[in-house]
């Protein structure tokens, strides 16, 4: 998935350039996010990518404000989640279809790695939860729950 | 056009992003590995997100050869962690079957180092 271009033409100082970057970044993945419900390995594929750009940049982010580190430590969690699910998906696409028992096995385990996905974005939007500041800070993701999370 | 101070923020962002990133091509360079290669992959990809967020602001002359680089770092990669994976999964009852599937993905592996060794001695990153 390409990277949405970000214009900072009008930015006004460093902070201001910091949160058009979030917002555009944390756009990107509240988009994708949808995935986690649902079946469409692409799109939890370009979310895994979009996790991976917006902690980048939440990381670069923190020497000025540290209270985006939850954030980051969080998208790492579900980016590790997801590149689990990923890793098994990539395998079990190569792997002969006589491994029968060891297909099923790693079937089980991409399945409890998107379940764990699904439970850390739930939870990240929690009161207190670890995108708190993430949402304040660009202003998204105001009301998502853990009811509407995915 | 971005602003001073903004320009001066991402130039600071990008040394300390290169100068990670030539620590990473170094330490491969001087014995390619599983592990430098992880190293490396990680430090490039942070490098291309820094340039995919302040387009506007950095302008960098080889970012073909950079996106091209972490391609080439994704096969070796893949390869390890799919046979780490399918050694920890494997059923006892198709263990012979596996092996074959493993050491394909073994040979994989090694023949992505080289690549990205090759690679990586023609890539010079230059700041913007």
């Amino acid at each position: 998935m390409k990277a949405r271009g970000i214009d900072l033409s009008e930015a006004c100082g460093v902070d201001d350039a910091m949160r058009r970057i979030a917002i555009v970044r944390f756009a990107e993945v509240l988009t994708l996010a949808p995935a986690l419900r649902k079946d469409p390995s692409n799109a939890l594929h370009d979310l895994r990518i979009a996790c991976k750009r917006l902690r980048h940049a939440l990381l670069r982010f923190t020497v000025r404000e540290p209270a985006l580190l939850e954030a980051a430590s969080r998208l790492e969690q579900l980016q590790d989640a997801l590149g689990d699910w990923h890793d098994c998906h990539v395998l079990l696409e190569t792997m002969p279809p006589e491994l029968r028992a060891t297909r099923a096995r790693i079937t089980v385990q991409s399945e409890d790695a998107r379940a764990r996905a699904r439970a850390l974005w739930s939870d990240a939007f929690a009161t207190y939860g670890p995108f708190g500041d993430l949402v304040r800070f660009t202003g998204l993701g105001y009301g998502l729950g853990e009811a509407d999370g995915v | 056009m971005a602003d001073d101070r903004i320009r001066e923020w991402a130039l600071a962002l990008e040394k300390t992003e290169l100068a990670a990133f030539g620590r990473a091509r170094r330490r491969f360079l001087r014995r390619p590995s599983p592990k430098r290669l992880h190293a490396l992959r990680a430090a490039a990809r942070r490098l291309r997100s820094l340039y995919e967020d302040l387009l506007d602001v950095l302008r960098f002359k080889q970012r073909r050869q950079l996106r091209r680089l972490i391609a080439l770092t994704g096969e070796p990669r893949d390869a390890g962690v799919m046979r780490r994976l399918l050694i920890a999964q494997t059923d006892v009852r198709e263990a012979a079957g596996a092996r074959h599937v493993a050491r394909a993905l073994r040979k994989r592996q090694r023949a992505g180092l080289k690549r990205v060794y090759r690679a990586l001695l023609r890539l010079q990153v230059e700041r913007s």
